[in-house]
């Protein structure tokens, strides 16, 4: 009797489990049109930045769409995909699949070109001794002037306490070049533990308004963002930031934080304006993808994205002279220290 | 080789066999209050549309803890669970899940029978649990700081019907059902959830999250529970419960999200 009870309550328990397809309902089929379908629709009720980017997502299914049938194979829906996306030209839409990923190609369609030349012709040329933990270096290019290089806010953020070595290591110096050249972003806290060692006192250094709802303009709250002191001590010395088009997203949240300080000075190329704060999704054939969910402007309500924030002091740089190790905009702004110390 | 949860899974087993060989004294008076500790399985089904359009199944791991005080007329009693456990999607995506939950509750006789071999109760009860649900939906080219996990809130009060059948002292056959009348929970937003709002503005703090919760009557949020149960006294002070338990649970806002659990529980009580 007692084991008749427990296998019917066995029984009981699998058979509802089971049937959670059938409760819950099936997946959607896995087909190129759905497929289509749900990426397309879920930028459309999704994606934040339509009326900034100026596009018309409508257009953009009637022109690929019927590029989509049931005959389509994965490389292309891949390839329709991708044409489609690119019309956003954003850094923050991605797809990744098992057979390979799409980002929009800045450098082919934009010719942006990186004005650095990376941390160890440098450091080579021009540190005497430096230290790193594999996301932030710092040396002195001279007795006065500090040297520090971050190359991600993307890191476990137990790096980036590191920063206080770096500022303890530097006290002496009386001023310091912040080098985010080439930093693609990562997460916005990384970016806040660094700028709130810059901060003389608390600002507020951004708005940000959230995607709540599938119309191009359904928004949440516009929302008040604030930098402040942090750590065991803030540099409030002069500050030079270098920047230039492939610093990206949480790395253009630290200079939008950075230039609300008055010792601080952005210098070198614009930002890529990417600051589109992405979420990750998937599709039935196990696709993922990611697409922006919010708009953000600096401290004056101007949104930088798809344009960049321009740097106080512009300085371009050739390429033969980077080849060389020779770092002019980094040069530039070690003179302009010089003349603000 | 055996681990040590095996280990202790085969102990509590011993534990319950030694306990039932004992004697149970003719009389077996029933005693009325209770502490019970329990193990099992859930079986989970969920969709998120926040989140995913798939649908992700799997185990997770369930413990529960339990006081009960029963009268000839009433019972009420305070449970704990936790659970933890692993979701797949078709795809192969997955979905790492950890809940906590307290029950309470008071529920009354409204019917008896057959000199109180089978009893009915009308009650209410309030519960609360958080989740905490990580979609692995970053592909591992990317940072992995990029996975964070989304901190749900549910509490409902509740209206319960039960009902117990004891064929003979040492049987006992119970079920109940329950269904919410208002709830109050905290979960994603249409692109955002608590652990982002924590994140991005570091002046949000848990009660700003809390606050951003929602009330919700049965059609915002609507559940049911039930649980079947044999309960087998093993002694004068043991017994041994087999549970299986269901739940549905729908949300409309701001994304569908339907989940399905079904438990299988082994319990043993201690009474006093």
């Amino acid at each position: 009797m007692r084991i008749k009870i427990i296998i019917l309550l066995f029984i009981l328990c699998f058979t509802s489990f089971s049937c959670s397809t059938m409760i819950i309902g099936p997946d959607p089929e896995n087909t190129p049109e759905n497929n289509f379908d749900i990426l397309w629709r879920d930028f459309d009720q999704t994606y934040s930045l339509f009326e900034i980017k100026q596009v018309n997502w409508d257009s953009a299914y009637s022109v690929f769409r019927p590029r989509v049938t049931a005959s389509t194979t994965g490389a292309q829906l891949f390839s329709v995909i991708s044409e489609m996306l690119d019309l956003l030209k954003d850094g923050h839409v991605n797809i990744y699949t098992s057979s390979g990923n799409y980002s929009y190609d800045f450098l082919h369609h934009k010719r942006w070109k990186s004005n650095s030349p990376g941390f160890s012709k440098i450091a080579t040329r021009y540190l005497a001794s430096w230290n790193a933990n594999g996301t932030i270096a710092y040396g002195r290019l001279s007795d006065d002037i500090g040297y520090i290089y971050i190359s991600t806010f993307g890191s476990e953020s137990d790096k980036y306490q590191w920063i206080d070595y770096a500022l303890t290591a530097l006290s002496g110096v009386k001023g310091i070049i912040i080098d985010i050249r080439d930093n693609g972003g990562g997460s916005d806290s990384n970016s806040k533990t660094i700028a709130g060692r810059f901060a003389d006192k608390k600002r507020l250094y951004r708005y940000f308004k959230y995607k709540n709802g599938p119309g191009h303009n359904d928004f949440a709250r516009l929302q008040e963002d604030f930098i402040e002191p942090s750590g065991n001590m803030q540099f409030t010395r002069p500050a030079v930031l270098l920047t230039n088009r492939y610093v990206f997203s949480a790395a253009e949240d630290f200079v939008l934080a950075m230039k609300e300080f008055p010792h601080v000075t952005v210098l070198g190329d614009t930002t890529g304006g990417g600051l589109g704060n992405p979420v990750n999704r998937e599709l039935p054939n196990g696709w993922k993808y990611r697409l922006p969910r919010w708009v953000e402007y600096d401290s004056e309500m101007k949104c930088y994205e798809g344009i960049g924030y321009p740097p106080d002091i512009p300085v371009w740089t050739d390429e033969e002279s980077l080849k060389t190790g020779k770092d002019w905009v980094l040069e530039q702004a070690a003179e302009y220290l010089k003349g603000k110390l | 080789m055996f681990n040590s949860s095996r280990i202790r899974f085969f102990f509590f087993i011993g534990l319950c066999l030694i306990t039932a060989g004992r004697t149970t004294s003719k009389a077996q008076e029933l005693k009325h209050n209770s502490l019970t500790a329990g193990i099992g399985l859930q079986f989970t089904g969920i969709r998120d549309l926040v989140y995913s359009p798939l649908l992700y199944t799997g185990t997770e791991a369930l413990l529960s803890l339990g006081y009960r005080r029963s009268g000839d007329s009433f019972y009420h009693g305070i449970d704990f669970f936790f659970s933890s456990g692993y979701y797949e999607a078709e795809t192969g995506s997955q979905l790492n899940a950890q809940s906590v939950g307290l029950e309470f509750g008071y529920s009354h006789i409204i019917f008896s029978a057959s000199e109180n071999q089978l009893k009915l109760f009308l009650g209410g009860t309030g519960d609360i649990s958080f989740l905490m649900r990580t979609y692995q939906l970053v592909p591992s080219i990317r940072s992995s700081t990029e996975e964070k996990p989304s901190p749900e809130i549910y509490s409902s009060a509740n209206i319960k019907l039960s009902g117990i059948f004891h064929p003979d002292p040492k049987n006992s056959f119970s079920g109940q059902i329950w269904f919410p009348v208002i709830s109050y929970y905290v979960r994603s937003e249409y692109t955002t959830h608590a652990a982002d709002r924590i994140e991005v503005s570091r002046d949000a703090t848990f009660g700003d999250v809390i606050r951003a919760g929602r009330a919700a009557g049965p059609e915002d949020y609507f559940h049911i529970g039930a649980a079947f149960s044999y309960e087998r006294r093993l002694s004068d002070y043991f017994s041994l419960k087999t549970e299986c338990s269901f739940f549905f649970g729908h949300v409309n806002e701001p994304l569908k999200k339907d989940m399905l659990n079904n438990g299988l529980n082994l319990k043993i009580a201690y009474l006093f």
